[in-house]
């Protein structure tokens, strides 16, 4: 927990002073929304919360609503 | 043994040409016998052709500030991946022998097998580290090709303030997408076919489609960028 918040505090230090300097708003704004998810997600990991995977509900999209899988045997 | 999945590689879309870089004469109706014969006998067959990677490793081309070099270091590059292909090629065959068909991983099959002494019989761990790097190059462009576009869909100056951001979230899908390589075999072989068959063959086209009919590219590349 300790790591990642050091890590994320880091990328802030790194990344954000610039982007201000610069008066690079739109850059601040997306690197801020990735930043977010990121975070968001290290975080659920380190937590041990289940994170759902993105590839189950591609799978559940596919094969259970629309019907479309490749033939079984 | 229990046999039930086999993945097949179409080299080339010309006949002609796939059964002489095989040494199979007729290999397109070959294969297709014995993929009929392969589902009759209820064994799942995939057909592989590395196209996105392909995709992929072209937009470097289009991402490139200096050009003056570009096709002739990407020959050179070429050239010493085809030349280390073939010596892993000659190395794999000279161990496996006929069998090196049936292994899905012929290069750990093959260093398994070979025994020099007794000190070096777990050799398999070097290609464990080769195979690591290579997929740590292939996630690294993947991750570059992420950027890139995410910087260019919305107008970014630059990709770089997303680097890192995107990374954190790369390595935790990584570490949760699927949950073991049975898992990621299985929706790979069930829904994978789907979802991949229009990032494969319909978006590059569409993609073409768009910029010929814009006229791209127009503009010399922005230095920062």
């Amino acid at each position: 927990m300790i790591i990642l918040i050091l890590i994320y505090a880091f990328i802030i230090i790194v990344t954000v002073p610039g982007l201000i300097k610069r008066k690079e708003w739109r850059e601040l704004i997306a690197f801020s929304i990735l930043y977010v998810i990121a975070f968001a997600l290290g975080l659920l990991y380190v937590l041990d919360i289940p994170i759902p995977s993105p590839m189950k509900g591609l799978q559940h999209l596919i094969v259970d609503i629309l019907g479309m899988e490749y033939p079984q045997g | 043994m229990n046999l039930n999945y086999i993945r097949i590689s179409i080299d080339y879309y010309d006949e002609e040409k796939f059964s002489e870089f095989r040494g199979i004469p007729n290999i397109l109706n070959r294969l297709k016998n014995n993929i009929i014969l392969l589902r009759k006998n209820n064994v799942k067959v995939g057909v592989g052709m590395t196209l996105m990677e392909t995709v992929i490793f072209l937009m470097i081309l289009g991402s490139m500030n200096k050009t003056e070099h570009a096709v002739k270091n990407t020959f050179l590059g070429l050239l010493v991946g085809a030349v280390s292909l073939f010596i892993v090629a000659i190395r794999n065959t000279a161990v496996l022998g006929r069998t090196q068909t049936i292994w899905t991983s012929t290069s750990f099959q093959a260093i398994r097998l070979i025994n020099i002494g007794t000190v070096l019989t777990r050799m398999d761990f070097l290609i464990g580290i080769a195979q690591t790097i290579l997929i740590f190059f292939k996630c690294s462009l993947f991750l570059y090709v992420s950027v890139v576009a995410i910087s260019q869909l919305f107008g970014l100056k630059s990709y770089l303030p997303l680097v890192l951001p995107l990374a954190g979230i790369e390595v935790i899908l990584a570490a949760t997408v699927f949950q073991s390589p049975v898992d990621h075999a299985m929706i790979t072989q069930n829904a994978g076919i789907i979802y991949s068959a229009p990032l494969v063959f319909f978006f590059p086209l569409l993609s073409l489609l768009i910029a010929k009919m814009r006229g791209l590219p127009k503009s010399v590349r922005s230095e920062e960028t």
